[in-house]
């Protein structure tokens, strides 16, 4: 997979990706949050609130950049929501099409599969040599927990396996990412409001 | 940057198990208790819950951001503050 470095790209210090990812997102998230006109005072709250949230997912997607799926993914949510809040019909298709998972691939998510299924139970060492209901009910949980994650992770659905476990830590990292940035211009606001009070 | 794919469309075992060494290591109170292997199913389901939790706080951010750009007074020093950052 090639995409799979540029996946990865995204780890570089510390949890919640490098700082220079962090600088980026924060840059775009304010010039997004003034391109949404977020600081006037005719918004009501709920829609201001979709706009910050709006302007966080775009900042997010477009630091991101078009590696992983799930920045595309998100990109192409951001524009159909603008489009439905403004008003214009427009059809914006499916941009994560994977292509149908390659025999490779499939082997690959069979791996996956058995490596969840070959672990053996604490306490019960002849459970990896029994086949039996026990394996098959695991295989079920498998399937549930991946597609709970495909629910989640944007353009999840279209992705096997293998490449969803990529994508969704890719994407875990860049959300948290988002979250400290986002917590920082609370801050920073806070102390604004802050001083602004003192000052009066 | 970590990347070591052998090479293009091939995955390895060794490949797989270091993408779930590190959603394990990713996630917020993974502790070592003994093996280093989690089951795979568990790990899946805490980091469903951990970006579940990372959605929600988004989502808590943008209440608190809203509330405050509806105070927010555009001569303030934070104006000149966030002025700083977009020229750095």
């Amino acid at each position: 997979m090639a995409s799979a470095r540029g996946v990865l790209g995204v780890q570089g210090g510390g949890g919640g990706g490098s700082g220079r990812f962090k600088r980026a997102l924060l840059r775009n998230l304010i010039i997004g949050l003034r391109k949404g006109g977020v600081a006037s005072r005719e918004m009501g709250f709920r829609e201001r609130k979709d706009a910050i949230k709006r302007a966080a997912d775009a900042a997010l997607a477009s630091a991101r950049g078009a590696a992983p799926c799930w920045s595309r993914s998100l990109a192409a949510d951001v524009v159909a929501q603008q489009h439905r809040s403004s008003g214009t019909a427009n059809s914006s298709g499916e941009c994560c099409k994977a292509p149908p998972p390659s025999p490779r691939k499939m082997i690959v998510c069979k791996k996956i599969l058995r490596r969840s299924l070959r672990r053996p139970r604490p306490g019960n060492a002849t459970t990896s040599k029994k086949y039996g209901a026990g394996v098959v009910a695991r295989a079920m949980l498998m399937r549930k927990r991946t597609s709970v994650l495909k629910e989640i992770v944007p353009g999840g659905k279209a992705l096997d396996v293998c490449t969803l476990m990529a994508e969704t830590l890719d994407y875990a990292v860049s959300l948290k990412a988002q979250v400290d940035v986002m917590q920082l211009l609370v801050r920073i606001l806070q102390e604004q409001n802050a001083i602004a009070l003192e000052k009066q | 940057m970590s990347s070591r794919r052998s090479s293009r469309g091939a995955i390895s075992d060794e490949e797989i198990n270091e993408l779930i060494s590190k959603l394990q290591s990713l996630l917020p109170n993974s502790r070592r208790r003994g093996s280093s292997q989690a089951s795979t199913t568990k790990l899946l389901k805490e980091t469903c819950n951990y970006i579940k939790s990372l959605h929600r706080e988004v989502d808590d951010l943008s209440d608190r951001l809203s509330d405050l750009m509806s105070t927010m007074d555009h001569n303030s020093p934070g104006a000149e503050i966030v002025r700083s950052i977009l020229r750095s």
